[in-house]
């Protein structure tokens, strides 16, 4: 089962050395990403995904570091590359799109050019080539007039507009993952809608996994096939997404379904977490969500749960659970 | 309730409002952004109204144009059947402090150079609460409303998390015992664990003072829970006014159904339904489209969409801006 990842992420820890203290920003994540599959990773800020993105892509900065776990593309291990290897890898292998696409785009180049240095940094093309390729990919993203597009600035490009530039970047060398950290979180609805649809879309044809991280529980149900559940750096619960939306099994996932306003009941009141999400530096001794959880044992405070087995009877994947209700389901392998 | 009876509680009137913001071009040849067209609108008191649009259709501007933090460029504003906007200033102030705004960004709508005292405590020394030690029993009076606790008078905002900062931003507002509250985008910037929190508060709130909601928003799901009427724009022109469970249950512009069909769900078996999307982008509001300003994406525009602006149909007690509202014949 293991071999068969594209990307396997093991035990991954990242931790930042702040004038404070050591902060765990990621704290023993695992995930593993099917091919051809999308796997979602929500969660509120600061619970540790862009990090476990940012530490993928080596993209980690002082006075962040890796600290521990591996890194598998493809049945390789690249997280002690050097920077040399890892540029190659970057945006060949592996992708990543970012949360606001106007300043991930360079202002001053023209959006085609940016997306045809991809190609000729990653692939022996003439440049004659390399542009066919770029307006071949627009033409695939939903960019209309890919020719006039071509010679467009950053600027004068609306948000959903840049937002198909940056998948088309991408995507243009094939990768095998795709990293789309918040990609539709400034764009408006109608436009998101588009989006998610384009890279569902792609994710199908080319055959590329997607991690995507949101913290929109409405985005996760509607294209992810599996889903993480991030809180404090640590992965609290992780399942397909069906499974997870109708058993929702730790506390924490369970309160922040509730807490949606749902389009289709009236609620007097909406269900709240109490508090507010632990500063990673005072952790509480035992399980991170502890202080909020309303189902909180005495336990709970003093031992850190591990990943336990709730699988349903009618689920056939693993639907893992940090949380001690589930500890006779077994311990699952981290 | 009857009309006439829900007609005597209007607080806020707006009547062919219009605002325009010049964008350079030439001296002949002006160009301006036309942010609010003609727009008319009741605000009751007592009620929630909620402004949804996408970003761009002049939501923000609109609820500022409404409390003259912005000036208007043609049209009447009527608070509680007064005209307000040629007042002079002196006027003006005492209907000031009847209306308050709470703002989309918690980081930036509080100065960081005050402390949390001083910054409730504001609005309160502006209208005449000079005293101290009242202004400050006032003041933690106001902090435990909101859910901060008294002992944090002192501190600055850099010290509090996104939640409490809106807590803070709310309790600002209220301070002053207004009765209409403009409420731009308050929960966007935060995380749903604390957008239920604040939520809760805006509701409990309401409920114990009466106060009035103007709440904009992008957030349809959001408006469903906090809002009775509902206004979508588009483009600075309204396209539907109703009800929010009868215009939520069937939508009678194209535009809300489409806007409401693009909200991700958060249930997974919703998604397997092929739903119908809004193609293309939002038009450019220097050069609005002629006639109905959807035509251009609306899959249903026929010729004279393309022409005529789209009067008011009243249907029940809804009002729709189009000509051929879903699910009316035709």
């Amino acid at each position: 089962m293991r071999e068969a990842m594209v990307l396997d992420i093991r035990n991954l820890r990242s931790h930042f050395f702040t004038a404070k203290g050591e902060v765990p920003a990621v704290d023993g994540v695992s995930i593993q990403v099917p091919p051809g599959k999308i796997v979602g990773i929500v969660g509120e800020s600061g619970c540790g995904k862009s990090m476990t993105a940012m530490s993928v892509m080596g993209l980690l900065r002082y006075p962040g570091r890796v600290v521990g776990g591996n890194i598998i593309l493809n049945g390789r291990d690249i997280t002690h590359l050097t920077r040399k290897e890892l540029s190659q890898v970057r945006g060949n292998e592996i992708s990543m799109i970012f949360q606001e696409p106007m300043t991930s785009l360079n202002p001053v180049y023209p959006v085609g050019k940016q997306v045809q240095e991809a190609i000729l940094l990653h692939q022996k093309v003439t440049k004659n080539e390399a542009r066919e390729r770029v307006l071949d990919i627009f033409q695939a993203v939903g960019i209309p007039e890919p020719e006039k597009r071509y010679y467009s600035y950053p600027h004068q490009l609306s948000g959903g507009l840049r937002q198909r530039v940056m998948i088309g970047m991408a995507m243009v060398c094939r990768p095998k993952v795709m990293i789309a950290d918040e990609p539709t979180t400034a764009l408006d609805v109608t436009i998101e809608a588009q989006i998610l649809r384009l890279m569902k879309k792609l994710c199908e044809e080319q055959g590329t996994s997607i991690i995507l991280i949101t913290h929109n529980m409405g985005v996760v149900a509607e294209v992810c096939d599996y889903v993480y559940v991030m809180y404090a750096g640590k992965v609290m619960e992780q399942a397909e997404t069906f499974a997870l939306f109708e058993h929702p099994s730790h506390p924490y996932t369970q309160g922040l379904l509730k807490s949606i306003p749902k389009l289709d009941e009236k609620a007097e009141r909406l269900y709240t977490i109490e508090g507010v999400v632990p500063n990673l530096l005072h952790l509480p001794k035992g399980c991170s969500f502890c202080t909020r959880c309303d189902q909180a044992q005495e336990r709970c405070f003093v031992e850190k749960p591990c990943l336990y087995e709730a699988k349903n009877d009618h689920e056939t994947d693993s639907h893992g659970v940090r949380c001690f209700q589930y500890e006779s389901g077994g311990q699952l392998d981290e | 309730m009857s009309s006439k009876d829900r007609e005597s509680r209007v607080l806020l009137e707006a009547k062919k409002l219009v605002k325009e913001f010049p964008v350079g071009g030439s001296r002949k040849n002006p160009q301006v952004v036309h942010a609010v067209t003609d727009v008319n609108l009741k605000i009751y008191e007592g009620e929630t109204l909620a402004l949804v649009g996408e970003s761009g259709c002049g939501k923000s501007t609109l609820g500022r144009v409404l409390i003259r933090l912005l000036a208007s460029t043609a049209g009447e504003i009527l608070y509680q059947g007064q005209e307000i906007v040629g007042m002079s200033e002196a006027e003006f102030s005492r209907i000031r402090r009847e209306m308050q705004i709470i703002f989309q960004d918690p980081y930036a709508s509080l100065n960081p150079r005050m402390s949390v005292g001083q910054i409730i405590g504001e609005p309160l020394l502006t209208y005449g609460m000079r005293d101290k030690k009242e202004r400050e029993a006032r003041v933690r009076e106001l902090m435990q409303e909101v859910g901060i606790a008294h002992e944090f008078y002192n501190r600055y905002p850099h010290q509090f998390s996104g939640g409490q900062r809106q807590r803070i931003g709310i309790a600002r507002a209220i301070a002053l015992n207004p009765r209409l509250i403009i409420c731009d985008e308050p929960v966007s910037a935060l995380d749903v664990s604390i957008q239920s929190q604040v939520l809760n508060l805006l509701k409990d709130l309401q409920a114990r003072y009466g106060l009035t909601y103007l709440f904009i928003s992008h957030d349809l799901s959001v408006v469903k829970f906090i809002a009775d009427r509902v206004c979508v724009m588009f483009l600075g022109s309204i396209c539907e006014i109703g009800n929010t469970e009868e215009l939520y249950e069937q939508p009678l512009h194209p535009y809300t159904r489409f806007l409401l069909n693009a909200i991700p769900k958060a249930d997974p078996r919703l998604r397997s339904q092929e739903k119908e999307l809004l193609s293309g982008e939002i038009p450019s509001p220097v050069n609005p489209p002629s006639g109905c300003r959807f035509h251009t994406r609306c899959p249903y525009a026929k010729d004279i969409c393309r022409q005529k602006v789209p009067g008011c149909r009243e249907v029940k007690e809804r009002q729709v801006f189009c000509h051929f509202p879903l699910g009316q014949g035709e």
